[in-house]
């Protein structure tokens, strides 16, 4: 059955030439509005910079954010992932190769479709700052490098300790928001970035932004300078917080948004209000030109995917069928395609019953 | 010999010997305050075990005393392995006994120098002048201050390889008052080879060595080349022993570059804990130049008409600012200072730093303790003492410099004033 | 340079004009500030100077989880305990290993039995021996490199103290609990300990391989865990439990870690027990200055001794932080009691100090090491009691110094008098001093006091001479006594042979006054507690006591000074002070009892001392004999010092 909706998908790239009287090769009007705005592609940094099985809920709070963009449609290629320890494999961790942003356990986290890019000692400062300006080592893997380019939309998310201008990474180091401010002045003087969205929970967040000197720069802090940052709540099974207020109340926010909702940016700044969320939530939107309020979230939260368009049948999954045979399937089954099938639909992330 | 000499020889190796023999003489022998990494008795066990069994002991980072230390003790733990604590503690007496003899000639010169002057002094300074008899006291001073005191003990039932150097410089003290030129430039070659730092002894003995000399530059001259010379070819030596040049890193390279931090009384490993990686070379070569020839040239011209006197202080100054100091050394140069005994009236701390010394040495032990067997204090306590410990030390030295010039002041100008008169030597 | 030592030349002038105030008011002036170092000690009872406990220590996440701990674990330990009660008809002198073992090998721990020796240092080398047993639980997922220890000391049926012997029961309980739980990041070390401190000795000499000590013959361990990270030391007198109090002084005077203790305090709370510091939980309110005072110094009284109160104590030598909980059994029966109830919360406290102990990544370094409790939840840190301690040793310092001052320019007066008239307006600088100080004489009195506390030492620990004594059908006890006895005619002789003039004996004193202000200093460090009960002890007679400078000599005055020095001799001390608590103990009973009774008991404790001292390492007795007594030797030397002979000085004038 699973071929099925593949092939269901196959037919709409080889029939869409079609709909659009395929007289010339012409791009859905949609992308050329996208397009002209400059926003071409969609990335996301996560990282969580703490170790130590007490900070467990800044693991939870990285892996839950990066299952919401995922789930929004950032594909994994695109979302670096630094994850500075290993909780669920932490020996103290009673529920064993698991983790949890909730006390109800009711979603691993750290599933098993999880790929994280930076993990353990090789989230330092050095790594961090490399990373965002492009000047990785010679040899580094493509999946830890960020491939952004004049077009893209960048979404910053960091969690840790913080205090009044620094983030510590590791217990053993720290960047201060000069350094973090500079280094995005390169990613923008070497065109690396469109828009850049930036996150931040830690105790002291906003004093993290406050230095940011380049343009197209949204930023959203947990806490203002001289406040701390407070966790949600515990998980009694598991005897550590599980999870940031700020975060917990992001998330909230980003379950109940579809890709394509209609939730503007103003909406996601307004999330937890001092009232729940105990800290200020400080924004910065002086080096924003636009106004957030006719931003859609998803331009930061959400995936533009590019599409390329063919007339030629291509097989994706299994190399032992060959093509003709294929073709053949497949054009008897485009013979039975009605148009309630052609509907848009948004597959799981990982069909991985294909591979078997 | 003298008979007070005698007994205070046999009583203090008695002192010696029943400590070493008691169970604390193993406690003892892991203090930090009297164990460094340069002369620690254990690391030169290891090192010659190593030897012994064909594996250089410069590859590690075990041993770092000199080759001919290797080649004395691994012939002495080989031979007499039983009573190695009784030959440290004799070789310790025999240090005091040269201490004793160099200060008697070092008293005689003082003495005749002043006679020489003696006319030029002012009334009423008989107080401050040396007397007859200062040729006899003095030295039994000397002796029964590095006899008696409780850091030289310490550092003998340590087994330190500091009793070593304080040999050597005893007979390089010796043999200058003596003026016996080769023994003298050899003893400061061999204790170069194993400290580096009493290298800036040359400048005395150059001085001393060249006092009744009409050619004097040329005099010094020769005695700096010959002490290169004879420094280089015991290098040599020890090339031709060991076989490569690896010794060299592994000791003078250690000592220049203060590689081991563990904690001990000097200022250096607090400050190299907490330095970044970038700036280590800058201040290690600044804290280097502190300890060798930053005071080295100043005082050598304030001082030049008596070598012993810039002996003594420089010898000091190396000891406090070395990088891996021990309380050995420091009885060593302290057992020097009741040769100006003269300017004592001058003194006015007297009493502050003993104080200080008898206060640090016993809580700077108790804070270690704290620190590293109870686990309860940290490492600020222990620098915090060690600082002040330091402090008094320099307290002490620039109290004997002021005073030897207050005193040469005073000589000629008389020990009584006007109460309106300002008088200042800045 | 002009900080470090003042180059210019006419520095004398003012000086003596002052050295005539500080003549008269030294006394006053330390006293003053002895007098300020013990206000601001008794100040400290005031709530405003305490603070409220807290946790420094992010890791330990105290009380977050949510017990795991069924019913079952309870029934469990009531079976355990019946079984238990059934061994010890069986095993009246000691501990049933046989069931014991097979209990924990039940359970699933790797098991083991350690055996030591001890050579007792007295009575010809009698020989007893003791077996501790332990089983270790092994953290499921990681290498063994850090573990707890939970250690239960067993006492038999006929033994002395009172009995514990749910302590057993419980802790098998829990580890059939934790057995079965996949969490652990750390070994666990369950410990069964013999002959009360000496098998936890034995045990952690055997840990950490120290075989130096030949008196104590700690044996092997065929089994160990990684290295000690905290021990928690159970004393359960009764399932049914009333309160929890908490033992935390250690050997020498050691606390545990003040988040160890936070811990334990949060965690018993939480399950619903009381729990205090040595008291019933009816605590006494904050503002109570009295009572705060009181409890200050009733924990200072038992730390000050440095003899361990507890098994935990002997952990903190090893830089282990360790505390007991004494489960204190209810007194009065009470109606409808739930004991399924109190095993539970009991199990509950240790579950949850394991898992927040589990959760520690380093061992404990934040909290405090140096305080002192006035309640479960308040404290005194040490940056708040040393001022006090300072300024009392400080004072004795200081007045070494204004004595010095003064002895040096005494001479000079002197002379200056003389030449007043020629030299009216001028300075003299250096002068020939006519008074000698013979300080080969002195260093003779120091040395020579100084060896016989080393003397007394070596009498009182000398094996051989223990051994003689055995041989010669002497008691231990009674050869102690009369060595000491030996030791202390030795003291009061000594002025017979060296005295001093008035002039040397100054310089004594400063000697001696710098001696006890350092060995105040460094013994407060180690251990406040010691240290403040000296510092307010021997600092007034320090100071006070001054060397009689007049020539005329008043026999009655010298008697009272004399009576005042025996009074203050470390031996009379010790019998004054268990003769007052004696007294305070048995207050109905006839003074001259009493009297008797303190006699042997401080013979007794003499004793004691002794052992404490060759066992366990505790250095008071080294102390009170290697310092205390040579200064008081010093003292009473001093107090003999001749008037300086007229004669001579007219002689000289």
């Amino acid at each position: 059955m699973e071929i099925k909706s593949i092939l269901k998908i196959l037919l709409i790239l080889i029939l869409s030439p079609l709909l659009c009287h395929s007289s010339e090769i012409e791009l859905p009007s949609k992308y050329v509005e996208r397009a002209a705005q400059g926003h071409t592609n969609n990335w996301a940094v996560l990282v969580d910079t703490s170790r130590f099985w007490f900070n467990y809920r800044h693991v939870a709070n990285v892996l839950s954010i990066y299952r919401s963009v995922k789930r929004l449609g950032i594909p994994d290629s695109q979302i670096i992932l630094m994850v500075a320890e290993d909780m669920a494999c932490n020996p103290r961790n009673p529920r064993p190769a698991t983790v949890f942003n909730n006390m109800n356990q009711q979603i691993n986290v750290y599933g098993n479709d999880v790929e994280v890019d930076y993990r353990g000692y090789e989230v330092t400062v050095e790594n961090f700052v490399r990373l965002l300006t492009g000047r990785n080592h010679n040899g580094t893997a493509r999946s830890k490098k960020l491939l952004t380019d004049s077009g893209s939309n960048v979404l910053i998310y960091l969690t840790g300790h913080g205090g009044e201008g620094f983030l510590k990474f590791q217990d053993s180091e720290e960047i201060t928001s000069q350094e973090l401010a500079d280094a995005i002045e390169q990613m923008w003087q070497k065109q690396r970035y469109h828009e850049l969205f930036f996150m931040i929970d830690t105790c002291q967040a906003a004093s993290m932004y406050e230095k940011f000197y380049s343009p197209n720069i949204l930023a959203v802090a947990s806490s203002l300078v001289g406040e701390d940052s407070l966790s949600h709540h515990v998980d009694p099974a598991i005897g550590v917080y599980i999870i940031d207020r700020y975060t917990y109340y992001a998330l909230e926010f980003l379950e109940k948004v579809e890709p394509n909702s209609k939730k503007t940016m103003a909406e996601f700044l307004s999330v937890c209000p001092k009232r729940v969320c105990i800290s200020t939530v400080g924004v910065r939107r002086d080096l924003y030109p636009k106004d957030p309020s006719s931003v859609p979230i998803t331009n930061f939260f959400g995936s533009v995917r590019p599409i390329e368009m063919t007339n030629q049948v291509v097989n994706i999954s299994m190399s032992s069928i060959p093509d003709e045979k294929e073709s053949e399937i497949v054009e008897k089954i485009a013979k039975g395609v009605t148009y309630s099938d052609l509907k848009i639909k948004f597959p799981e992330q990982f069909p991985s019953n294909i591979f078997k | 010999m003298n008979k007070k000499l005698l007994y205070s020889l046999l009583i203090s190796g008695a002192i010696r010997y029943f400590i070493s023999i008691s169970k604390y003489s193993r406690s003892i022998e892991n203090h930090v305050e009297i164990s460094t990494p340069l002369n620690s008795f254990k690391r030169l066990k290891e090192g010659v075990f190593l030897y012994d069994n064909g594996i250089d002991p410069y590859d590690g980072d075990i041993f770092h005393e000199s080759p001919f230390i290797l080649i004395a003790a691994n012939f002495l733990l080989k031979n007499f392995g039983e009573f190695i604590s009784l030959i440290l503690i004799i070789i310790d007496l025999l240090s005091a006994v040269f201490i004793y003899y160099g200060s008697k000639s070092i008293s005689k010169r003082n003495y005749e120098r002043q006679q020489l002057e003696v006319s030029t002094y002012a009334k009423g300074t008989e107080e401050i002048q040396f007397s007859k008899s200062d040729i006899d006291n003095i030295p039994f001073i000397c002796a029964f201050a590095y006899l008696f005191n409780p850091y030289s003990i310490l550092n003998c039932v340590g087994q330190t390889t500091t009793v070593w150097s304080n040999f050597l410089l005893s007979v390089v003290i010796y043999s200058m008052s003596k003026n016996m030129k080769f023994i003298c430039l050899l003893a400061l070659a061999f204790e170069t080879q194993k400290n580096f730092y009493p290298f800036v002894l040359i400048v005395p003995i150059a001085l001393a060595f060249s006092e009744n000399d009409k050619s004097k530059n040329l005099k010094r001259i020769i005695t700096v080349v010959t002490f290169a010379s004879i420094f280089g070819l015991l290098n040599y030596i020890a090339f031709t022993y060991m076989g490569n040049w690896k010794f060299l890193d592994s000791t003078f390279g250690f000592i220049i570059h203060c590689r081991d931090l563990t904690p001990n009384i000097g200022l250096f490993w607090y400050f190299f804990t907490e330095m970044f990686d970038h700036f280590r070379e800058l201040f290690l070569y600044t804290f280097q130049l502190n300890t060798t020839i930053l005071y080295l040239f100043p005082l050598t011209f304030t001082f030049k008409e008596s070598p012993e006197f810039l002996l003594t202080i420089l010898l000091s100054l190396v000891t406090i600012f070395s990088s891996y100091p021990c309380i050995g050394a420091i009885a060593f140069y302290m057992s020097l200072i009741p040769l100006w005994k003269r300017c004592s009236p001058f003194m006015s701390h007297n009493f502050i730093v003993i104080a200080t010394f008898i206060v640090t040495s016993i809580l700077g032990p108790t804070v270690y303790h704290l620190w590293m067997y109870a686990n309860s204090a940290n490492a600020n306590f222990y620098f915090g003492v060690t600082l002040v410990f330091c402090t008094s030390q320099i307290f002490l030295l620039t109290d004997l410099c002021f005073a030897y010039l207050k005193r040469k002041f005073c000589l000629t100008n008389g020990v009584t004033f006007d109460k309106t008169m300002k008088l200042s030597l800045e | 340079m002009g900080i470090l030592s003042n180059p210019s030349i006419g520095a004398h002038e003012k000086k003596t004009k002052y050295i005539t105030i500080i003549n008269k008011y030294s006394n006053l002036f330390c006293f003053l500030l002895y007098l300020i170092g013990f206000g601001w000690f008794c100040a400290l009872s005031f709530p405003q100077f305490q603070s409220n406990t807290y946790f420094s220590e992010n890791a330990l996440l105290p009380g977050l989880v949510l017990s795991e701990l069924k019913m079952d674990s309870v029934n469990l330990a009531k079976t355990y305990l019946n079984e238990l009660e059934h061994e010890r008809t069986s095993h009246k002198s000691n501990i049933p290993y046989p069931w014991m073992q097979a209990k924990m090998k039940q359970i699933g721990l790797k098991t083991y039995i350690h055996n030591f020796t001890l050579n007792y240092p007295f009575g010809g080398g009698k020989r007893f021996e003791g077996k501790n047993i332990y089983g270790i639980l092994r953290g499921p997922r990681i290498g063994a490199t850090e573990s707890i220890v939970i250690s239960v000391p067993y006492r038999p049926p006929n033994t002395a103290h009172t009995s514990i012997t749910a302590s057993v029961p419980l802790i098998l309980a829990f580890a059939d609990f934790a057995r079965r739980q996949k969490y652990w990041s750390k070994d666990i070390i369950f410990l069964v300990t013999d002959q009360e401190q000496l098998g936890m000795q034995a045990f952690l000499e055997a840990y950490y391989g120290e075989d130096e000590n030949n008196i104590l013959d700690s044996g092997t361990l065929y089994g160990k865990a990684g290295s000690i990270v905290a021990a928690i030391n159970m004393e359960i007198q009764d399932f049914d439990v009333d309160f929890n109090s908490l033992k935390i002084e250690g050997l020498n005077g050691q606390l545990p870690n003040l988040d160890l203790h936070n811990l334990v305090v949060k965690l018993s709370h939480k399950n619903g027990i009381p729990i205090g510091y040595k008291t019933k939980m009816s605590e006494h309110p904050r503002d109570d200055v009295i009572a705060n005072f009181f409890s200050l110094l009733s924990m200072m009284w038992t730390q000050s001794s440095g003899v361990p109160n507890g098994n935990h104590g002997l952990f903190h030598k090893y830089g282990i932080e360790a505390l007991t909980i004494e489960a204190v059994k209810r007194e009065t029966s009470v109606k409808n009691n739930n004991v399924h109830h109190k095993i539970m919360a009991l199990l509950k406290i240790i579950e949850g100090i394991s898992r927040s102990l589990n959760n520690l990544l380093e061992r404990f370094h934040q909290s405090f090491f140096f305080y002192v409790i006035v309640s479960a939840d308040r404290f005194i840190s040490i940056g708040d009691y040393m001022p006090s301690v300072g300024l009392m040793s400080a004072s004795l310092l200081i007045k070494s110094f204004l004595l010095w001052l003064i002895a040096n320019n005494k001479n000079e007066d002197d002379e200056q008098e003389n030449e007043n008239k020629e030299e009216e307006d001028k300075i003299v600088i250096v002068r020939k001093s006519k008074t000698t100080i013979d300080y080969i004489k002195i260093g003779t009195i120091i040395l020579c006091s100084h060896i016989v506390g080393v003397g007394a030492l070596l009498i009182t620990t000398n094996k051989f001479i223990h051994d003689y004594l055995f041989s010669m059908n002497i008691p231990t006890q009674t050869g102690i006594f009369y060595s000491i006895i030996f030791i202390i005619a030795v003291s009061l002789l000594m002025p017979k042979f060296l005295r001093l003039n008035v002039i040397d004996a100054q310089y004594l004193n400063i000697v001696l006054l710098i001696e006890l202000g350092t060995m105040l200093l460094s013994v407060s460090m180690l251990n406040f507690s010691l240290g403040f009960f000296l510092c307010v002890f021997i600092t007034p007679f320090a100071i006070l006591i001054n060397i009689q400078e007049n020539s005329r000599r008043n026999l009655l005055k010298f008697l009272i000074r004399s009576l005042i020095h025996l009074i203050i001799h470390p031996i009379t001390v010790l019998y004054g002070i268990i003769c007052l608590l004696s007294y305070i103990a048995f207050n109905e009973m006839n003074f001259n009892y009493i009297v008797d009774k303190s006699f042997t008991a401080t013979i007794d404790a003499i004793t004691f001392a002794v052992v404490d001292s060759l066992i366990y390492g505790n250095w008071l007795f080294d102390l009170t004999f290697l310092i205390l007594l040579p200064c008081w030797i010093m003292l009473w030397i001093l107090n003999f010092s001749k008037p300086i002979e007229k004669k001579n000085k007219d002689k000289s004038e």
